[in-house]
């Protein structure tokens, strides 16, 4: 990132070819829209490319790209919510929006039942995650996708690591209340 | 096991949470196992949330195509380039001084990510326009608003082949080819047509992509119908040479000729273009095939060691030991003159126009009209004969000029075009290191890169001793016209500073030395006589 910050292009080519798929991922599951997820990350990296002169070294920079991914991935998810595209903290059932999901689902009929059960769980646990607030999804896809420690989530959020720690545990709770009747269901479809 | 009384205290969740995330400290994680190992519930709670988490795994990691980072750059590079206008928009006294350091910085890295963006993943604008953003330059040099420019390039091929002959041949049907295939060719191939580009030439596409991009949408809209006119005709590929040929030559021309010729409406222009056709026409009369050359030196041979010019060379030495005194001057000269032929000869079509020479300059007028009127019909009886040397097309064209002075001018360049071998070697030695260059010149000269001092000293050279002005088609292209007047081409400013020597020693010439003899004459004298002492003035 310094390196960008000095305006060595070449530098930016190599921090877009290292983050764009992580950042992708991030955003298309934080606002639940693969759809709009490239456009948001496009918009991440030119941020970064904007404010690459008053990047100052110290912080990771994994940390700074995750609370400027964050910050993108918020903000599009409170428009959406303002022109009620979708609804963000739906219900298991009600995320209809979600592409992947749609596919996901239709592709499910034509497979053997295998792999419908990894189509069905891939389903449920998008699901769940679409249960989640805004705050534990990103802790949750920061920890899970990118491995990030509770100080530097903490950061990201701007809370302190103690309140990730509970944030965590409460996000867990939540998916746990979503998916264990569906991990119990299918494991004894699998018995 | 999903109600076991541990899994609803919260705090138990989160440091069980913590645990399976490697945040509890060395000792709170030895607490949590050992609880963990006296506590079933606790475990299975423990596993289900590993569980839970593990099924996150589930989650689909999308990835994105090549398209996404480039894109991505193209965009930063409008940023850049942005930031660099506004910047330097500002009033110079709100720049802030610490990115005005860093603005060169900006604007290369802003030319470099296009770079990058077009050499890793071509853009899909330009690939799509590729034909045109390769020939950008020449396009936008024949798109004008309101005319036809297939027309104009009809008329260009027709009126100014020579013109357009000034470029290398393969060279241009290397571009042809080029141009012709990414116009066929369909998204893809273009993608591979220039990822397989060398080094040079994606450097030199990217430049021209860099200006097509700075172009308005209009004037790029305008250019993608020229070409598309062009590529449509019936004689599309004809156009397109002659598109190539003229954008290669005007690529030799200075940006303010390329522009100022941009902005000349298409009738001006063509006026414009076969005014240089003209001149490359003239400059080709004394173009030489090795053939006609080697014909040419042989009659001039042949022609010195005939009586007639051997009776003149006869008579000059006689007038110069004469008049002068110098002794062994004549026997130098006709040396000279039988070691290059082309001399006496050059100096017989000088003195039957006559002309000036510093050989003459010490003689007295009668004597030198007698030798003028000498040489005039020495010249008369030679003339023809060198004449028929030629090719016949040379020779037609030769014997075509009325005026007589005109034709020996002609043949005169063709006769130094011929022995150029003998003025570039021996002769130019000796005027370098004769007395007939000052020092001056000489310190001018010796502080010229060495092909423009032999330019310079050749044009000094053939101007003061042969009477006949520098013409060099080695220089490629054409020559600036004989009026003076501003042209095009870089050898313009050659001639120029040719002529700048030349004016310089005239001027110094004006001033007499001692015995009411000119600087010229002292020199003259010197030349022909090696001690010095005994150099005298005009009787």
């Amino acid at each position: 990132m310094l390196r960008v910050r000095d305006d060595d292009a070449a530098a930016f080519e190599d921090l877009m070819l290292r983050y764009q798929n992580r950042v992708v991922a991030v955003l298309t599951h934080l606002v639940g829209r693969r759809d709009m997820a490239e456009d948001l990350a496009q918009d991440v990296f030119l941020r970064i490319y904007r404010a690459r002169h008053r990047y100052v070294p110290g912080a990771k920079f994994s940390t700074y790209l995750f609370t400027v991914t964050n910050n993108v991935g918020l903000n599009a998810i409170r428009g959406l919510s303002r022109r009620k595209e979708v609804n963000v903290a739906a219900a298991p059932g009600e995320t209809g929006a979600n592409a992947i999901q749609d596919n996901a689902t239709e592709a499910s009929a034509l497979m053997p039942t295998r792999q419908a059960d990894q189509a069905e769980l891939r389903i449920a646990v998008q699901e769940a995650i679409g249960t989640l607030n805004e705050r534990q999804r990103s802790a949750v896809l920061l920890a899970k996708f990118e491995g990030l420690g509770y100080a530097e989530i903490a950061e990201v959020l701007d809370m302190t690591p103690q309140a990730v720690k509970s944030l965590l545990s409460r996000a867990r709770g939540k998916l746990k209340e979503v998916l264990q009747p569906y991990l119990d269901h299918g494991a004894k479809i699998e018995i | 096991m999903a109600n076991n009384p541990t899994s609803s205290t919260e705090p138990t969740q989160d440091r069980l949470t913590a645990y399976l995330d490697g945040e509890l400290s060395a000792e709170e994680g030895r607490a949590l196992e050992q609880q963990l190992a006296k506590d079933d519930a606790l475990r299975t709670q423990m596993q289900e949330l590993d569980r839970i988490w593990n099924a996150l795994d589930e989650l689909p990691h999308p990835t994105v195509g090549d398209q996404f980072a480039k894109s991505t750059i193209e965009m930063a590079t409008v940023e850049a380039e942005r930031e660099v206008a506004a910047t330097m928009a500002m009033p110079v006294y709100r720049r802030p001084m610490g990115r005005l350091v860093g603005m060169l910085a900006l604007a290369a890295a802003a030319g470099f990510l296009l770079i990058t963006s077009m050499i890793n993943l071509p853009d899909r604008l330009l690939i799509r326009h590729l034909p045109v953003v390769l020939r950008a330059d020449g396009l936008q040099q024949i798109t004008h608003e309101g005319e036809d420019s297939v027309s104009f390039l009809r008329q260009l091929a027709e009126q100014t082949p020579l013109l357009l002959a000034t470029v290398d041949a393969d060279e241009l049907q290397a571009q042809l080819v080029d141009w012709q295939q990414v116009d066929r060719d369909d998204t893809e191939s273009r993608r591979s047509w220039v990822a397989a580009l060398s080094g040079n030439k994606k450097a030199r596409l990217i430049d021209a992509a860099r200006r097509y991009r700075s172009l308005t949408d209009q004037r790029r809209k305008a250019m993608q119908q020229t070409h598309q006119q062009i590529t449509a005709s019936d004689d599309a590929e004809p156009l397109m040479q002659t598109a190539l040929a003229y954008e290669a030559w005007l690529a030799t021309q200075t940006a303010s000729d390329q522009a100022r010729l941009r902005q000349l409406p298409a009738e001006k222009r063509l006026a414009e273009l076969t005014k240089i056709e003209r001149q490359l026409q003239k400059q080709n009369r004394t173009q030489l095939s090795p053939e006609d050359a080697a014909r040419l030196r042989q009659a001039m041979k042949a022609a010195a060691e005939s009586d007639a010019v051997r009776k003149f060379v006869q008579s000059l030495s006689k007038q110069i030991e004469q008049n002068t005194r110098i002794r062994g001057a004549a026997e130098r000269m006709a040396e000279r003159f039988s070691r290059s032929p082309a001399q006496i000869i050059l100096l017989l079509a000088q003195q039957a126009s006559k002309g000036q020479n510093s050989k003459f300059r010490l003689l007295p007028r009668e004597a030198v009209e007698a030798l003028q009127s000498q040489a005039s019909k020495v010249w008369e009886s030679i003339e023809p004969e060198l004449i028929t040397a030629l090719d016949t097309q040379s020779a037609e064209r030769l014997r075509r000029l009325n005026d007589e002075k005109t034709r020996r001018l002609y043949l005169g360049k063709l006769i130094i075009a011929a022995a150029r071998d003998a003025f570039e070697s021996t002769d130019l030695e000796e005027f370098f290191a004769s007395d007939l260059l000052s020092n001056d010149d000489r310190h001018r000269l010796l502080a010229m890169p060495p092909d423009e001092m032999k330019r310079s000293l050749r044009a000094i050279y053939l101007k003061q001793e042969l009477g006949i002005e520098d013409f060099d088609d080695r220089r490629g292209g054409w020559q600036g016209r004989r009026d003076g007047r501003s042209d095009f081409g870089p050898a313009d400013r050659d001639r120029d500073r040719d002529r700048g020597g030349t004016r310089d020693r005239s001027q110094r010439q004006r001033n007499p030395g001692e015995n009411g003899v000119g600087r010229r004459g002292q020199r003259e004298a010197r030349s022909e006589e090696s001690a010095p002492g005994r150099r005298r003035g005009p009787q």
